[in-house]
């Protein structure tokens, strides 16, 4: 019997084997550069598509995103007159040129037949390259026959192992960030992301790594407080940095030109935060701050008209709700709720007349981040200033799906805060309570941030690799995890 | 006992915990600081009150001392709408033996000398708090308190009964304290709620839109402990107060107007006497360059009056604050308070009018400067014989480092020149008092 259990054990092993090696080899097709013709801005995405989905096969797997790919194909499609041509270049992740292909033709009927053609004569090239993804024995050959083992990146509650996919993790990065930001998606499939530490603004291209573009240093009594992009009406892409300067809001606008970070509008009285309400489409909100209240009254929806920033359709807070630790979900009737977090941690849901309906048992949020008022009872506390805590952010998805960061730490007590290691998890409200639906692995450091890019279904974990120190200001690093 | 019924007995025990945690949430909240400082003065002895400096000699030696005071912060949050508040206290000055209570000589309760186990944990503050409704607030026990014109009739831990409504941007605060109650001393009934100092409060606040608010408030002082008990004569004090603050531009404006009438029994033989004081402030604070720049003026009067039966000065509860200034020595900003050193010129703020002018600049992420001179004059020149009524100039810096985000070392120095008011009003006459000064460095770590 124990020998019979033995060879099970060995054949299973055998197989497990078998399939690891047999993985499709993952190709990204970037966007295609398009020259000459009419509606280049529509054939960019469709040749894309068109491309990636004939590619598509049992030796090659079209991925979504640069960072989880083996080899990213880019391409031209060129037109004069009638003829058009169209050029395609494989590379690995680190660049390499692995082979270059190309079709051409004499009107558009011939267009998609010679997509397909494009797509045959590279995945000839690249099988070729990379036999041992075509189910060969385990037998390792050669080096391009070992790909990284898959990292565990997500527990789900009822598939504790199968979750697991590949991740990418961005190398040690100067400067320990609090908040991060994407911009655009890059032709190349990275993206344009911003970082930002207490007075500094970074702007880096995410590809194969984080690569230092521009960086905009604040006065010395300014505080970033969040950071938030959106798409102004040009197409433009503004950044909102909210800043806090002696106990009051002086915001900021930059852009980007070329290279270089521009600011555009500065003492802007309001707390910004750009993100996707209910799951709805991403819009611009802001928040003001009273005498009293450090987020005074409601939230509004906030459009940049030049150097004005116009307010409408006002959103009344829950108790303990500011535009930071708030957001909105629907449920599978069209009920919408709204979700926050409160000072100690847990995560309540109200009903539609903003009534407490639920909260957590276990605690949420933390953040390390603070803004200082000078309006604290020096005589009872014995420091000038009272600190604000920021609070990690509630996303919902077009899903419904309620993300929420969670940091936890050793010490965490009154205004000393050290987070040690952080986590997402993704929460569905059921009818009557959020049910875990799944969690990242803990991070191994302080969490300050994340970003969910529900187009990539990435999430973009931001952590503290080594905190500021007397003489340094620190270490951060990204984490790159895509969302089964 | 064998190790079945061990094992029995830990198993029931451990239930029975298990059962016995509440079903809520129960929150431990701590805060907590320590204050050290080390200082070297010719007015700052390790004590509290006004610093009189006429009638003091010519020439002071330098006290040069270490303190330091460690609080420490306990919260017991049973809900959102319940909780506890305990705030207990150590003070100590090295070397010290009668910090606490007793005279020298007496048996060692300081903690502060050589074998440092003494007993030094005072009680601050001790109170309920909760909520009835989301609308409304309700403190007792032992809190801190802060009046609505910036501490200048009282800036106390006061045993209070205080409610809190509001209605949507008004908010009203009525509250009751008891000061002091005397019963049972010389010549005071023994009956308790006989012979007490009550203090009734009244805070109007309203929120005009985000960068305005108003308050009114009406604070009724009743001493009924007064002056020996051997005669009637009971303090009864209205203090009426109008504030404000707003924002316009990048510039704060904050400011307040109060007035005081009241009227003390048989303060002179069988006649009463009336009170008739005033207070006034104005405060501007704008961010420039790398900190932010400010500006105020203050006003209390004083007693001009050579009438016993009218007294026009600005009577404080008996301990007031004034932190806009940021001063040193003329006036008590309790920041500059950190331990148990607590002396100034008007450590009770009244007869004094005040003009500062200072700029808080942020050098680097972790160093800082800041810097304040203020101007002081009295408005009632009674303290002295002379008719001058300027008192002098304070100027003070101080730079620190943030060592860490809950730690930051600081170092300290204030100097004033003393003007025509103590012209040679040092004992005998015929000398002015040497000028006051104070140099401290400190450590401050709060979490």
């Amino acid at each position: 019997m124990n020998k019979l259990i033995l060879l099970l054990v060995f054949l299973l092993a055998s197989l497990i084997n078998s399939f690891a090696f047999a993985a499709p080899l993952r190709v990204f097709v970037a966007e295609i550069n398009t020259a000459g013709g009419q509606s280049k801005d529509e054939m960019k995405p469709m040749l894309q598509n068109l491309l990636a989905s004939r590619l598509n096969g049992d030796a090659i797997a079209a991925v979504g995103s640069a960072p989880e790919a083996d080899i990213v194909v880019t391409g031209t499609y060129v037109t004069i007159g009638k003829i058009f041509s169209l050029d395609a270049m494989a590379k690995t992740s680190a660049g390499k040129i692995l082979t270059r292909a190309f079709v051409q033709g004499e009107s558009q009927d011939d267009l998609i037949p010679a997509v397909g053609k494009l797509a045959d004569k590279l995945s000839a090239e690249l099988v070729k390259m990379y036999p041992a993804t075509q189910g060969s024995p385990g037998i390792i050959k050669n080096e391009q026959q070992l790909r990284p083992a898959p990292v565990g990146e997500f527990i789900k509650l009822s598939e504790q192992e199968q979750g697991s996919v590949g991740g990418w993790l961005s190398k040690r990065l100067e400067g320990a960030a609090n908040l991060i930001a994407t911009g655009k998606n890059l032709p190349d499939g990275g993206r344009e992301i911003f970082l930002a530490e207490n007075r500094r603004l970074s702007y880096y291209r995410q590809g194969s790594d984080m690569n230092l573009v521009a960086e905009v240093e604040m006065r010395t009594s300014e505080k970033i407080i969040s950071l938030d992009t959106i798409e102004n009406s040009d197409g433009a892409l503004d950044i909102y940095v909210t800043i806090v300067r002696s106990d009051e809001l002086a915001s900021q606008v930059w852009q980007l030109k070329g290279d270089k970070l521009v600011k555009v509008l500065e003492n802007l009285p309001f707390f910004f935060r750009s993100f996707t309400l209910a799951g709805a489409p991403r819009k611009l909100y802001a928040q003001s701050m009273g005498r009293d209240a450090d987020f005074y009254g409601d939230i509004s929806e906030a459009i940049r008209n030049g150097s004005n920033i116009i307010l409408k359709n006002p959103i009344k807070m829950p108790r303990y709700g500011n535009i930071y630790n708030f957001n909105k979900l629907l449920d599978r009737d069209g009920k919408i709720f709204t979700v926050a977090i409160n000072p100690d941690g847990y995560l309540i849901v109200y009903d539609q007349g903003l009534k407490e309906l639920w909260r957590s048992n276990d605690k949420f949020g933390g953040s390390e981040l603070f803004f200082q008022k000078e309006d604290a009872d020096v005589r009872t506390t014995g420091n000038k200033f009272r600190s604000i805590f920021m609070n990690q952010r509630v996303q919902v998805t077009a899903k419904g799906e309620v993300l929420v960061g969670k940091n936890d730490g050793f010490w965490v007590m009154g205004d000393a805060r050290s987070y040690n290691k952080g986590a997402v998890y993704s929460l569905v409200w059921n009818g009557s309570s959020l049910d875990e639906k799944w969690r990242t692995k803990d991070t191994q450091n302080y969490m300050p941030d994340y970003v969910f890019d529900e187009a990539r279904n990435e999430l973009l974990i931001l952590q503290t690799v080594q905190r500021p120190g007397v003489t340094t200001r620190g270490a951060s690093s990204l984490a790159i995890k895509k969302v089964e | 006992m064998n190790i079945k019924k061990t094992v029995a007995i830990a198993t029931a025990a451990g239930a029975l915990a298990a059962i016995s945690v509440p079903a809520m949430a129960f929150e431990n909240e701590f805060h907590g600081l320590l204050n050290f400082n080390t200082t070297f003065s010719n007015f700052q002895d390790g004590a509290s009150g006004n610093f009189n400096i006429a009638g003091t000699t010519e020439k002071k030696m330098m006290n040069n001392y270490f303190e330091q005071r460690v609080r420490l912060q306990y919260i017991a949050k049973a809900s959102d709408d319940l909780k506890m508040v305990t705030h207990f206290e150590i003070n100590n000055r090295f070397g010290n033996i009668n910090t606490v209570a007793g005279t020298k000589g007496a048996a060692d309760i300081s903690g502060s000398d050589l074998d440092t186990d003494g007993l030094t944990l005072v009680t601050k503050h001790a109170y309920l708090d909760f909520n009835v409704g989301k609308d409304f607030n309700t403190k007792l026990g032992l809190m801190p308190y802060k009046d609505t014109i910036k501490g200048l009739f009282i800036d106390a831990d006061i045993p209070a009964i205080m409610t809190t409504t509001k209605f949507g941007a008004y908010t009203l605060g009525v509250g009751f304290s008891r000061l002091l109650d005397e019963a049972g001393a010389a010549g005071a009934s023994t009956r308790l709620g006989g012979a007490d100092r009550d203090l009734f409060i009244l805070d109007n606040t309203f929120a005009v839109n985000k960068d305005t608010k108003a308050a009114l408030s009406y604070y009724y002082y009743a001493d009924y402990s007064a002056t020996g008990h051997t005669l009637d004569q009971d303090i009864l004090l209205s203090t009426l107060a109008l504030s404000g603050e707003t924002k316009l531009g990048g510039l704060s404006l904050s400011g307040f107007a109060a007035m005081q009438a009241g009227v003390q029994k048989n303060v002179v033989g069988t006649s009463s006497g009336n009170y008739h004081g005033y207070a006034a402030n104005v405060a501007a604070k704008m961010a420039v360059g790398p900190g932010t720049a400010r500006t105020a003026f203050l006003f209390t009067s004083g007693d001009n009056n050579t009438s016993a039966t009218s007294n026009k000065a600005w009577i404080p509860s008996g301990v007031s604050s004034y932190n806009e200034g940021g001063m040193m020595i003329i006036a008590r900003s309790t920041a500059n308070s950190p331990t148990s050193t607590d002396r100034y010129i008007r450590r009770n703020v009244t007869n004094l009018a005040l003009l500062t002018m200072g700029y808080d600049a942020n050098l680097t992420d972790k160093l800082y400067t800041n810097g304040n001179v203020g101007l002081a004059w009295t408005p009632a020149s009674g303290e002295t014989t002379h008719r001058a009524d300027f008192m002098g100039a304070e100027l003070n810096v101080e730079t620190g480092y943030k060592l860490y985000s809950n730690l930051t070392l600081k170092a300290q120095a204030a100097y004033m020149v003393l003007g025509g008011l103590y012209k040679n009003t040092a004992i005998g006459a015929t000398a002015t008092p040497e000028n006051p000064y104070s140099m401290r460095l400190h450590a401050q770590y709060s979490f």
